[in-house]
């Protein structure tokens, strides 16, 4: 009896020591810690995933969006959380934030959205509006040099291949640093830093360069 | 991190521009993601994902490279690339030609005018995610960029042969529209954090290190190169490669004074591994010497005048040492005017 006693006692401690694992951890995520905790605590309960759905939803559906616009964008996010959750059990847990984890697997979802990438920045190509001529109000020619503007880029961007265009537009509208960019597409930094220097000297052309040094008229 | 690069800056605002109207995906997407979610779930094979994943990767770099070399037939100028010491010697000599450069500063409310002809790649990847191959055809630009960003720039481009007139497009000194707000649901702070309406782009930017010592470290911090955090094997080219990017990334960003124009190239002088092309032409017919830093895949250089060491453009060479062009920028000239659409002389 003494022997089944102990035997017992030492399931229901390690029960409980189980039990008040959880609560640490369900607590500690709802305090706001890591996301790498709140994967963990994910994989004992699924509904622990709703922390990184609530803390990053809105920015990569953001991102998406620019990216493919409404429709897709939604699908594009929601089968992204889907894509994470089923291999949260692969998520590198010496690393506290999930956002490059997660812009990697959004990167996929949207190439597989490339047609419809490539009409949205068409789409915005083709938006056709004069060049204002002089003397109209400020506001006026303001909006119209906007539009041409975004023309020019939207061109460079559906022009750009869909490698080097990851890259530029995770910098420049994920705002992921170089290594976040790396971690995310799992690539090397060089290759990172080659592939935004090719994306960004494409779209410095089609803005017109600007050079170094003076007047070079001799050459003329 | 992008802040003041004229085309990071345009970027972002393009992309406030086509912010989403709500704040986040409609609220009926979190229900379905996680009820989907929590799903008995379908686990994929664990290892299947990841061989799939290198062999695409390595069959996607192979098409890549076999397109760049079957359709480019522009041949390469110059001889065969020689030794380091000639290569920080030109770009020494190109420093003191920048230091003795007397011109005047400009003025707030002048304009940087730049004319150039670049060609750009010809690789494309169309909508169904296959390679094309398009004609590059060489664009003459003329930009005038507003010495304080407190303007509106201008672009005119138009095909540099044929009959074609310029086309124009406006700069508009406060970027494209009102930037969106700051913070995501996490508290990191996301790509627009200006709320200001008006964020000039200036073509001219004064602040830069004078000396060579100051400016490697401003390149270094630039290409995010930090003694340690490189990757797993910083092999001494891809440092090489980054910094020579920072320094041509940086001489086309903006119109920079001459003593830092000067640090500029005694910075990239101290670049490991460099070496020249002789005789190289370039868009405009003029005999150049290259300077550059090449690794498996290609080189990249900055062409000079071999007699006044004048910068007269720069080019992406695919293939280590005999290779074919990917892309070039032949600067025609740069002079300050008073205002946009304005032709010196």
């Amino acid at each position: 009896m003494p022997d089944g006693d102990a035997g017992a006692a030492g399931r229901v401690a390690d029960d409980e020591w189980f039990g008040a694992t959880v609560g640490v951890v369900t607590r500690l995520v709802a305090e706001g810690v890591t996301d790498a905790v709140a994967i963990q605590a994910s994989l004992r309960d699924g509904d622990q995933f709703a922390v990184l759905y609530d803390r990053y939803a809105a920015e990569l559906y953001r991102y998406a969006y620019r990216r493919v616009g409404p429709q897709a964008a939604e699908d594009a996010v929601a089968d992204c959380f889907l894509a994470a959750f089923r291999q949260r059990h692969r998520y590198d847990a010496t690393r506290p934030m999930a956002l490059p984890w997660l812009y990697g697997i959004l990167t996929k979802e949207l190439a597989r959205r490339r047609r419809r990438e490539q009409a949205h920045f068409r789409a915005l190509a083709r938006v056709v509006e004069d060049v204002a001529p002089q003397g109209l109000a400020d506001q006026v020619v303001a909006r119209v040099s906007a539009q041409a503007c975004r023309r020019t880029l939207a061109t460079a961007l559906s022009r750009l291949p869909s490698r080097d265009r990851d890259v530029l537009l995770l910098v420049a509208w994920g705002g992921l640093t170089y290594e976040e960019v790396a971690q995310a597409l799992r690539l090397p930094l060089g290759t990172v830093r080659s592939r935004l220097h090719r994306a960004r000297r494409r779209v410095r052309a089609a803005l017109g360069e600007i050079g170094p040094s003076q007047d070079m008229e001799e050459w003329r | 991190m992008n802040h003041g690069m004229p085309d990071m800056t345009m970027l972002e605002e393009l992309g406030s521009a086509l912010d989403p109207p709500t704040a986040g995906p409609p609220a009926a997407l979190r229900g379905r993601v996680l009820a989907a979610a929590t799903q008995p779930p379908v686990r994929p094979g664990r290892g299947a994902g990841l061989r799939w994943r290198l062999v695409a990767a390595g069959a996607m770099a192979a098409a890549l490279t076999a397109a760049l070399f079957i359709t480019h037939t522009v041949q390469v100028g110059g001889h065969a690339p020689v030794a380091r010491a000639e290569a920080a010697e030109i770009l020494q000599q190109s420093a003191r030609a920048a230091r003795a450069d007397a011109t005047p500063l400009p003025r707030p409310d002048q304009f940087v005018f730049t004319e150039s002809v670049t060609v750009g790649e010809s690789l494309s990847v169309e909508a169904d995610g296959t390679q094309r191959t398009r004609a590059a055809t060489p664009t003459v630009s003329r930009v005038w960029r507003s010495v304080d960003g407190t303007r509106d720039g201008l672009l005119r481009t138009r095909p540099k042969s044929g009959t074609g007139g310029w086309s124009q497009t406006l700069l508009p000194r406060c970027g494209l529209v009102r930037r969106g707000d700051a913070t995501a649901a996490s508290g990191r702070q996301v790509t627009a954090p200006a709320p200001a309406a008006c964020k000039p782009v200036p073509a001219y930017r004064s602040d830069l290190p004078t000396d060579g010592a100051g400016m490697l470290a401003y390149l270094n911090a630039r290409a995010q190169l930090s003694a340690g955090h490189d990757e797993a094997n910083p092999g001494w080219n891809v440092r090489a490669r980054a910094l020579f990017a920072a320094v041509e990334d940086t001489l086309h960003d903006w119109y920079l004074p001459a003593p830092a124009r000067a640090a500029l190239f005694e910075a990239a002088a101290t670049i490991p591994g460099m070496s020249v092309v002789h005789d190289v032409v370039d868009d405009a017919g003029r005999h150049g010497v290259a300077v550059g830093v090449s690794d498996g895949a290609g080189r990249a250089d900055l062409i000079f005048d071999p007699k006044t060491y004048q910068l007269l453009g720069s080019r992406e060479v695919a293939g280590a040492q005999k290779g074919t062009l990917q892309g070039h920028t032949t600067i025609l000239r740069v002079v300050i005017v008073d205002r946009a659409g304005q032709l010196p002389g």
